[in-house]
């Protein structure tokens, strides 16, 4: 690994906000190709994060920092990975359903897929199925990803499901699931395609969705 | 064996669902609990039916801010849950602070809108453990920041809503006896007037009626600590021990048998006997011996039945209220 990858790995890890995009810059200005900096360098850092955290060696604010490090360097590799045709991990699209004003949980999930390398359309709190359906129609996205913190506005999970289904949308997307009240026996049963159990498990299912890991 | 009452005129603030429970007896913990469940929310259904009988404002305003209310008191009355570290400062004082706004900013609005309306202070304080991203119901700092919050409700002269006897643990096991005894502890030592969420498991994703009992024990071990030691000539005893003398015992002299019952606490579930006997009694643990009357209370309480003079008044209520709620749905509209 060439050094200037090595310290945007490390500056990923740490969380630097401020060095990581001029370090990208930095690469670029050296030749190094945008999806090697992305793959070779960041995604190495943001898999270092993913294993620490694991192992109980970094906490969820650290890990925040370590996502808005890389948003703030994809921002400037995003256009150049566009314009050379690079393929991102998969595109995301991220929503508390309708009824439930708690999105915490699934703004975690939108910045760990983020730093995993997804390009995320986060719908916000409250959403409809309808609108949820419509976004899929114009989106396009690999992933729909729904969150609810209510025992009350799970079952909106399952609506939203019901109405992918009936728009004939619901096999060319993969719906993940996640929130307080919800498990993996209850994505089952609702017919998800997986569950998250936290912001690090959903971008790792996320992943797994597409088949990158 | 069974529980020694309390001496009446105790009623101090250690208060708790579970704590009500204990002065009743502990027989009927389980029914109490959920009597104690079911009076909250008809106070709260209650409460805002008064709100919106009360109000002098337009119809959508009146909307607004009974819905405003109501979500406030839905949980408890004025209660935030309030998660240090995601909806509120991590730092405990950041979030004792913003508690205590979040709750007279609902004092505020039912005051406005009903002015006398009774209020009871409440706030859910604790964290969100960074790792697990779980609101965390075992945490010394829930207890700490509950602590903090009823001093400030004190010294506004409000009774507050503590919260204690919970934990994070899934099970009925060590950390739910640690976790849980130490918030009520807490909760009893700060003087919270009112303690409530006893029995919560799995950070309040189950209620837990062998946690619930289990706290019995706690809470009753923690009412004796908050009774405090009387201090008097009778108390202090200085002439029981000059009569006793060297070489005498206690055992026979009235004075013991005036106040061991009193001084004395006595457990329903925390095992005493010693070794030869427990294990003659079957080596039962402690989680054995909880589940075991639970089943028992389970088994054997017949809760008294609601009277029907109490039973139409509720129903009452809740039906103008209901009334009430809809004639403004329909305003709005």
């Amino acid at each position: 690994m060439s050094k200037i990858l090595e310290q945007l790995a490390t500056a990923i890890i740490e969380g630097d906000i401020d060095n990581t995009p001029k370090l990208v810059q930095k690469a670029l200005d050296e030749g190094l190709e945008p999806l090697s900096i992305l793959n070779d360098g960041m995604v190495m850092g943001m898999n270092e994060v993913g294993r620490r955290f694991k192992a109980g060696e970094m906490f969820v604010p650290e890990v925040l920092m370590s996502a808005e490090a890389m948003q703030a360097g994809l921002k400037i590799l995003r256009p150049l990975l566009v314009s050379s045709g690079a393929k991102l991990l998969g595109k995301v699209i991220m929503a508390t359903v309708q009824g439930d004003l708690h999105d915490i949980g699934k703004n975690l999930v939108g910045m760990m897929c983020e730093g995993a390398g997804f390009e995320v359309i986060d719908l916000g709190f409250d959403v409809p199925a309808e609108r949820i359906v419509q976004a899929v129609k114009e989106h396009k996205p690999d992933i729909v990803g729904l969150s609810a913190l209510l025992t009350t506005t799970m079952r909106q999970m399952a609506y939203t499901i019901k109405a992918l289904e009936e728009a004939g949308l619901r096999d060319k997307v993969k719906v993940m699931v996640g929130g307080a009240p919800v498990d993996a026996e209850f994505a089952k049963k609702i017919g998800a395609d997986g569950y998250g159990s936290n912001a690090a498990a959903g971008a790792e299912l996320a992943k797994k969705l597409v088949g990158a890991a | 064996m069974g529980a020694v009452a309390e001496p009446s005129g105790v009623s101090q603030t250690v208060g708790s669902a579970g704590t009500a429970v204990t002065a009743s007896t502990t027989g009927t913990a389980v029914a109490a609990y959920t009597a104690v469940m079911v009076t909250i929310k008809i106070g709260a259904v209650a409460t805002i039916g008064a709100v919106a009988a009360h109000t002098a404002v337009s119809a959508a305003a009146a909307l607004t801010a009974v819905t405003a209310v109501t979500g406030v008191l839905t949980t408890s009355p004025a209660s935030p849950t309030i998660t240090a570290g995601a909806t509120a400062p991590c730092t405990l004082a950041g979030l004792i602070a913003q508690a205590a706004a979040e709750s007279w900013m609902g004092l505020t609005l039912a005051q406005t809108i009903a002015p006398g309306l009774p209020f009871f202070m409440g706030g859910v304080t604790s964290i969100l453990d960074m790792q697990t991203m779980i609101f965390s119901y075992g945490a010394p700092e829930l207890a700490l920041a509950e602590c903090g919050l009823t001093e400030l409700a004190h010294y506004a002269g409000i009774p507050l809503w503590n919260t204690g006897g919970c934990t994070d643990s899934k099970t009925l096991d060590e950390q739910a006896a640690i976790e849980g005894s130490f918030s009520v502890m807490a909760a009893a030592l700060c003087g919270g007037d009112l303690t409530h969420d006893v029995g919560y498991t799995e950070s309040a994703m189950t209620g837990s009626l062998f946690q619930l009992c289990m706290m019995d024990e706690a809470i009753g071990w923690s009412r004796r600590v908050t009774r405090g030691i009387e201090v008097n000539e009778e108390t202090l005893a200085v002439e029981v021990i000059k009569s006793v003398g060297p070489n005498g015992h206690y055992l026979r002299h009235p004075h013991t048998r005036k106040f061991f019952k009193t001084e004395f606490w006595y457990p329903t579930l925390c095992d005493r006997h010693n070794y030869e006997e427990w294990s003659a009694a079957g080596s039962l643990p402690m989680r054995e011996r909880v589940i075991a009357k639970v089943r028992e209370i389970l088994e054997t309480h017949t809760p008294p039945p609601i009277k029907k003079e109490t039973r139409d008044v509720i129903e009452k209520v809740l039906a103008d209220a209901e009334a009430r709620v809809k004639s403004t749905d329909t305003k709005k509209k």
